[in-house]
């Protein structure tokens, strides 16, 4: 882990030992490698064995790519779309990740096999589960909307023979329960 | 025509030669006070506002990390943290500065990330601030000076510490490859048809959380790709092996400056097609990979040298 060198710090060109040939070569320079780069390895073991544990992630962003994903967005009763970041002050991909919980929550407990095909009704159990934390972490930085309804909706994209189908589903429906300005 | 194509072999494998981490001082110093600022923006400001932590993760796995939704004692922390931030980057008893910073930050974020939702965005900087502060405790180890060790790591303590945050940053690229072939049996840089599905779910979460529409760029590759799923294949290959050979990047600097700007090209291009920016990681690119206050430094030298030279 530590450096090839005492002080850290690679010589000056010029004043570094004779240059070897062939096999000793070669060596010397896997043993600068695994010398001066060890904590490279030390890290990327880190970070594959323990996983996303802050602040190590083994940063599993898009690494399956499946041939089907989903967004979750929320809209008024008429079903105009709200803008979440500025309405409640949290992303579409925060809510989507609750709701990636949920699921993994019911898998685990053996309702389902799979999350990335829910039974409709446990779809809708996490969806309900999801707006609930929504409505009662983040308040509405517009009091106008304490009372109204809202519609939590899931929209599944699906590749299939070269070409995405779109699916719409209305999860949960719920009120904005309280206000706060924004910061 | 043999001489020719040895020679054309001789310098291609130039490329790729290991050439031990050279350093000079000043260049760690720049390094670790703008390398710091970075840092700065992880000392959280104000209390948390969420009641508990249900789903505990990272440091509130081994302890209460309630004191967090105290506003007093989160202005405590933050005005400590920076402080001890600000000596640290000044070289000042790093190990013990350093660590509180370091703690008060990964207290912080890992109250946050117990909500149930992981996100990525503070992690590698984070990361580095750990390989930061490892590297100021191990040159105690190496440190003959005592007491005098602990409180001032001096030039080979900081050298080492601008090494170890290089080689953490290539890690994490590389670990991030390798999960993606683990996560697919290895197949990964063959889901080109899938990424489109992707690409689409991410401008509707645009939409959804800002009423953001995709730019000319990413409704042309949305369209090209609907037209030639294949080509999905041909961006995810490159993106993959960048991110997988970027421990070639602590080769030489040569490649670090060709890897920098390539990682910071896949980081541009993610960020025009999916509005995922990462804007941590690209400082860190700029910093530790690309480098400019090593080039810049040493051509000014150079030019200085031959000036002397010539007069």
């Amino acid at each position: 882990m530590s450096s090839a060198y005492p002080n850290g710090q690679a010589p000056a060109p010029g004043k570094s030992a004779p240059a070897k040939s062939g096999l000793m070569n070669l060596r010397t320079t896997f043993v600068l490698i695994g010398n001066t780069a060890g904590f490279f390895l030390v890290m990327a073991v880190l970070m594959l064995s323990i996983g996303d544990q802050f602040p190590f992630s083994h940063f599993p962003m898009y690494a399956t790519l499946p041939e089907s994903t989903f967004c979750i967005r929320v809209t008024d009763a008429d079903g105009k779309l709200m803008p979440v970041q500025f309405a409640f002050g949290v992303q579409s991909s925060i809510l989507k990740k609750q709701m990636v919980r949920e699921l993994k929550e019911q898998k685990d407990k053996g309702r389902m096999k799979l999350v990335s095909a829910p039974p409709p009704d446990i779809a809708r159990e996490c969806g309900r589960r999801v707006l609930e934390w929504m409505l009662d972490h983040r308040p509405a930085f517009d009091p106008a909307l304490v009372g109204k309804a809202v519609k939590l909706e899931q929209v599944t994209y699906t590749a299939r023979k070269g070409a995405v189908k779109e699916k719409v589903d209305v999860l949960a429906e719920g009120f904005v329960k309280h206000s706060k300005p924004a910061p | 025509m043999r001489d020719g194509a040895t020679r054309m072999l001789w310098k291609i494998g130039s490329l790729f030669r290991f050439e031990p981490f050279r350093c000079e001082t000043w260049e760690a110093v720049v390094l670790r006070l703008v390398f710091a600022w970075l840092a700065f923006s992880l000392i959280p400001t104000t209390a948390t506002t969420m009641p508990g932590t249900p789903y505990p993760h990272g440091l509130a796995l081994f302890m209460d990390l309630g004191f967090l939704r105290d506003a007093g004692t989160v202005q405590w922390l933050s005005a400590t943290a920076t402080i001890a931030l600000v000596l640290g980057a000044l070289g000042i008893a790093e190990p013990l500065t350093l660590g509180w910073t370091l703690f008060v930050v990964v207290a912080s974020k890992s109250y946050n990330q117990s909500q149930g939702v992981i996100g990525h965005a503070g992690q590698l900087l984070t990361l580095c601030l750990l390989a930061q502060w490892m590297a100021s405790v191990w040159a105690l180890k190496k440190s003959a000076a005592g007491l005098r060790g602990l409180l001032w790591g001096g030039a080979d303590s900081w050298r080492r510490q601008v090494w170890w945050i290089t080689q953490t940053i290539a890690a994490s690229y590389t670990v991030a490859a390798c999960t993606k072939l683990i996560s697919t049996d290895f197949t990964w840089p063959f889901k080109g048809a899938n990424f489109l599905v992707q690409i689409l779910k991410a401008h509707e979460e645009n939409r959804a959380s800002y009423l953001g529409e995709p730019g000319a760029f990413a409704t042309w590759t949305v369209q090209t790709l609907t037209d030639h799923p294949a080509l999905g294949t041909g961006m995810l290959v490159p993106a993959f092996m960048l991110e997988f050979f970027a421990f070639l990047a602590l080769l030489n600097r040569r490649l670090s400056l060709a890897f920098g700007l390539g990682l910071l090209a896949f980081h541009k291009m993610t960020d025009a097609l999916m509005a995922i920016d990462f804007g941590a990681h690209q400082d860190l690119l700029w910093l530790f990979f690309i480098n400019p206050v090593h080039w810049f430094g040493t051509a000014i030298m150079v030019a200085i040298a031959r000036h002397k030279a010539d007069a």
